[in-house]
């Protein structure tokens, strides 16, 4: 049995802190945006922002997966 | 079972004993550019005072990167709109030629490797040009002197991670795209046909305009942050 395919594994649970940092963050977006809707616009922009700056740490754990698994 | 190839190159030539090999990414990546050529100078040929439709088009995307460049950077770096919307329109293309059904040249590490220097390149040379190499170098040094291997490192690796996060993310959804492909198909030839729109429009339409999108803003931040910190 590889233990290259358990590393992989390990390495893939590192999007769990990406998920819960923006659902946590897009609950606040919505909570600001109910308490003043005509800023939707910018908030809106600055959400997207934050998920793409913090998924990316996300996807260097998938970047690892791939690598263990896919090449010797 | 989906496989890794290796990148082999069409033509090979060394130029001095520096071995350059054009591979299909490049090639693919001549063919946009020459489209984007073609099309910005058929598109700008007869501009009127009053629009027809397809000016107001072309005025909209630029008023975007103006609006961009403005309200983020402000009124002294007007100069680099031309910089920020060839990257918009350029990367936004890059990611998605998954659509006609080449792959496209960002899941390559070395293309979005040299985007990223490429952009390293202007953040450092206007931060030198509007502060001076003393300016520059002193500010690695700001707030605290011992602040210096930090301020090194973060300059360093952000173009690693504007890199590796536009790799990744365009890897990702080809990968997806070709496992549901083959798991449709060993299904029934039929029914590759229409479910796989939905798959498309997310990974290749959504995520590719979010990825070109956090590209651009990071590296208008960085240029007004590392130009304006001293």
């Amino acid at each position: 049995m590889d233990l290259s395919v358990i590393g992989a594994g390990i390495a893939v649970l590192s999007g769990l802190g990406a998920g819960i940092g923006i659902g946590i963050a897009t609950g606040k977006a919505t909570e600001a945006i109910a308490r003043q809707p005509e800023a939707t616009g910018k908030i809106q922009s600055a959400l997207i922002l934050g998920a793409g700056l913090s998924e990316a740490t996300a996807i260097y754990g998938l970047i690892i997966a791939i690598l263990l698994i896919f090449t010797k | 079972m989906f496989r890794l190839e290796t990148v082999t190159p069409i033509f090979s030539f060394s130029i001095g004993g520096f071995p350059i090999s054009i591979t299909r990414d490049i090639v693919v990546q001549w063919g946009v550019m020459l489209c984007l050529f073609i099309a910005s100078v058929l598109l700008t040929r007869n501009l009127k005072r009053k629009p027809n439709k397809v000016q107001v088009v072309i005025e909209s995307l630029y008023s975007y990167v103006e609006g961009l460049v403005k309200q983020n950077m402000g009124e002294s770096f007007i100069n680099f709109i031309p910089y920020v919307g060839t990257l918009v329109i350029y990367l936004l293309t890059l990611n998605l030629i998954g659509l006609i059904g080449l792959k496209p040249p960002t899941q390559n590490l070395s293309v979005t490797a040299g985007l990223a220097i490429t952009s390293f390149a202007v953040i450092n040379f206007t931060a030198i040009k509007r502060n001076g190499i003393l300016g520059y170098s002193k500010g690695f040094a700001q707030p605290y002197f011992i602040m210096l291997p930090i301020n090194i490192m973060e300059r360093v690796v952000l173009p690693v991670s504007l890199a590796l996060r536009l790799f990744g993310n365009m890897l990702a959804a080809t990968m997806l795209i070709e496992m549901i492909y083959n798991a449709l198909e060993s299904v029934t030839w039929i029914a590759q046909i229409g479910l796989p729109i939905f798959v498309h429009g997310y990974f290749d339409l959504f995520d590719g305009t979010i990825q070109m999108l956090v590209f651009t803003m990071l590296t208008i931040i960085n240029i007004k942050m590392t130009s304006e910190h001293h």
